[in-house]
């Protein structure tokens, strides 16, 4: 009985040891794998920092500009290309009438006949935001299928180009006044 | 197995129990040291193990640098530390020195290779080879795979926008201690350790920086001016959102910058800015009530004050009217106008607005400003159009924003500012005189000396200024500082935009003239164009909606014939 005890005591003691040892052991493995994952944010913030700084670099201003002179044809806006409202757009004669037939906050961009168009919404803001009334998907159409808000003829576009000079543009109060001759004629 | 027992009888029996007793007493002691021992083990694997974990992850937050970045006022990297190896030797492991030197001098070309084997044949035992290489110089250096060559790791100082805002920068030394502009102003602040994660966010927007310090490079060049300065700021908040002195310098390399590049004539150069001192006079005069809009002016005649003559630079030779003086820049109107005034009024105005003391910027190279020390009538009357007064443009700007915002005098600041801390500024005059301040300055790019500045859409207001540089014993006619302060748009400003050419020559487009009006006004014009989309402001042109007026009007007379 008391041998028994002694066995039993020994044999715990042996095991416990053992058990100490491999905790001990993988304390020690888990303390290395937390600074060895230390080592890596370290590095991999000084990553960071380094890709922020090139990045930084890259798309400096000057870099932007010597690449967009050099590979874009795109130049800066001139204010006049600039449009803060549509307020700012001038209506073709027809879209009063378009805009009294829609519903209050919707009026139709007149555009060219044959084609879908394309309801503006007119938020608080002035900010347009267009919005397809039917499902279809403009996406998928052929370009000149597709909804927009410039005034080309289909006829027109498909025409193969001209060779004549264009008309001399009229400034602002030139078209006015012709607009206005018309009307007077059609009276 | 057979017990026997064994009696002992007597005195040899009392000692044996004594013997027993102080067996007991020990066992006791021993067993109580192991309990508690057993129970410490028991507290130290259970409870305090989570303490432990705490402590552990506490130390694992690690710095990567050591000084803190700087940011544009859309978080733009600006300034940054970045890692980086020096390389070094140790000569007496070098097995061939010709070899490695030449090896050395095929990775590194800056390094004269004479003096390289010099080093790498020397007696010492640590020698500098070069310090703060790039990561593609210390992978060849690496590759190279001689011994005796060893890496010391430190931190460098790197401004990826180059040039860009080199000014506002300033830069450090190559221990990482500021040494102008921001980097020495926040010194302490940058290299707190407690504060390193946070960028340092400066009011500076590197787009309209680059808009501005491009523009005036270009306006040196065109009209073969020596230097050029510029700023742009919200007059709603006094943040300055570039500041651009040229020519400038990389603060990647600012200790080998030349003296001149490394003057900031934008807050430390302090300059007679000439008539833009005109819009100052003006509100003066409205605000203190001694004139009014109706007022009027003999210009027909200069000014001969002892041996001093004040003349017009635009002559008109008759009465004018107060718009009138400050439209065809009238010197002769103006030092009238602030004789009316008084000296000790026109001192208190010009100090109220901030022009007799160093503008409070958070950069070292602010200039002091040069101020008569008696303040006689003739003093009166040469600044009123803004001569025997030096003021640097950032004071000049912060006064101008006061004179169109509305009468609110915000301190230049190159910090940004966040909503919360939007505090109104100190009232230097009335939201009234301001209303026609603006209106005055929109008429001098309309109808007066500065019609070059006009932008289509942005309604551009301003004043130019030009200024002959004082030389010995006068001034010289031909050596010119032109300026021009813009602000846009002049219906509810937002941006002033300053531009100083020092000693711009007139071309073949400007027939010779080099003033404000044909150097600066332009420049400024061009600065507009390009900010103004960047800023966020819209162009109103004059005749908007005008075309859907006319739709409507001509749809009603077809409706209602």
């Amino acid at each position: 009985m008391r041998q028994l005890l002694i066995a039993l005591i020994a044999l715990l003691a042996i095991g416990s040891a053992a058990g100490l040892y491999q905790l001990k052991h993988q304390v020690e493995a888990r303390r290395d794998a937390v600074s060895a994952l230390e080592r890596q944010i370290v590095d991999d913030a000084e990553a960071v920092r380094v890709l922020e700084a090139e990045w930084a670099y890259l798309s400096s201003p000057q870099v932007i500009q010597d690449q967009a002179f050099r590979y874009l044809k795109l130049r800066p806006a001139s204010p006049e290309q600039l449009v803060s409202s549509l307020a700012v757009l001038p209506y073709r004669l027809e879209g009063r009438r378009l805009a009294s037939a829609m519903p209050d906050d919707v009026f139709r961009v007149p555009s060219p006949r044959k084609k879908p168009t394309a309801p503006v919404r007119i938020e608080e803001h002035d900010q347009p935001v267009i919005a397809v009334s039917d499902a279809r998907d403009y996406s998928a159409a052929p370009r000149a299928q597709q909804p927009r808000l410039t005034r080309t003829d289909r006829a027109k576009d498909n025409a193969p180009p001209r060779q004549t000079s264009r008309p001399k543009q009229l400034d602002f109060g030139a078209r006015m006044q012709k607009a206005l001759e018309r009307i007077g004629d059609e009276r | 197995m057979t017990l026997t027992r064994v009696r002992v009888d007597g005195a040899r029996a009392t000692a044996m129990e004594r013997a027993r007793q102080r067996l007991v007493v020990i066992a006791v002691l021993f067993g109580g040291a192991f309990l508690l021992m057993g129970v410490r083990t028991l507290d130290l694997g259970l409870f305090r193990a989570v303490a432990e974990t705490h402590s552990l992850s506490a130390s694992a937050t690690v710095r990567a640098a050591s000084r803190a970045d700087i940011v544009d006022r859309n978080g733009v990297v600006l300034a940054t530390n970045l890692r980086t190896a020096s390389l070094y030797a140790d000569p007496k492991r070098i097995l061939d020195p010709e070899d490695a030197a030449a090896k050395l001098v095929r990775i590194l070309p800056d390094l004269a290779q004479a003096e390289l084997l010099e080093k790498l044949r020397s007696s010492r035992r640590f020698v500098w080879i070069k310090r703060k290489l790039s990561p593609r110089q210390m992978w060849a250096v690496n590759a190279l795979g001689l011994p005796g060559l060893a890496f010391q790791e430190e931190e460098e100082r790197v401004y990826p926008q180059g040039r860009l805002a080199a000014h506002v920068l300033g830069f450090t030394d190559p221990d990482g201690r500021g040494l102008a502009g921001v980097e020495h102003f926040f010194d302490s602040r940058l290299s707190d350790v407690t504060m390193v994660d946070e960028p340092l966010r400066l009011s500076v927007d590197v787009r309209v920086q680059h808009a501005l310090a491009d523009q005036i490079a270009q306006a040196i060049e065109r009209f073969s001016a020596k230097a050029g300065a510029g700023l742009v700021m919200d007059v709603r908040t006094g943040e300055l959102l570039a500041l651009a002195s040229l020519p400038d310098y990389d603060p990647n390399h600012g200790g080998g910058a030349p003296k001149d590049a490394l003057f900031n004539r934008a807050s430390q150069g302090v300059y007679e800015l000439g008539s833009t001192f005109k819009a100052f006079t003006i509100a003066m005069a409205l605000e203190t009530g001694v004139a009014d809009l109706s007022s009027r002016y003999d210009a027909s005649e200069p000014i001969r004050v002892s041996r001093f003559t004040i003349r017009d630079d635009h002559p008109q030779a008759r009465m004018l009217s107060l718009p009138e003086v400050f439209v065809h820049s009238s010197n002769i109107g103006a030092a009238k106008m602030a004789l009316d005034v008084g000296a000790q009024d026109q001192q208190a105005f010009l100090s109220r607005i901030g022009m007799l003391r160093p503008a409070a910027l958070e950069i070292s190279e602010v200039g002091h400003p040069l101020v008569p020390e008696r303040w006689r009538d003739i003093a009166t009357m040469t600044i009123s159009y803004g001569h025997g007064i030096a003021v640097s443009p950032v004071q000049l700007a912060t006064g101008l924003a006061a004179m169109v915002n509305g009468g609110d005098l915000f301190p230049a600041t190159l910090i940004r500012k966040n909503e919360d801390q939007m505090s109104s500024g100190k009232r230097v005059i009335s939201e009234n005189t301001s209303d026609i301040m603006r209106r005055l300055m929109r008429l001098v790019v309309r109808d007066g000396t500065a019609k070059s500045a006009d932008v289509p859409g942005y309604q551009v207001g301003g004043k130019t200024g030009t200024a002959e540089k004082p030389a010995a014993g006068g001034y010289a006619r031909k050596a010119l500082l032109s300026s021009f302060a813009g602000v846009f748009p002049m219906d509810d400003p937002r941006y002033l935009v300053f531009v100083l050419v020092d000693e711009p020559k007139g071309t073949k487009a400007t027939w010779n003239f080099a003033g404000g009006g044909w150097t600066a006004a332009p420049t400024v014009a061009k600065i507009i164009l390009r900010i103004a989309p960047i800023l966020g402001v819209e162009p109103q042109k004059e005749d908007d909606g005008l075309f859907q007026q006319a739709a409507y009007a001509i749809e009603d007379s077809r409706r209602h014939p």
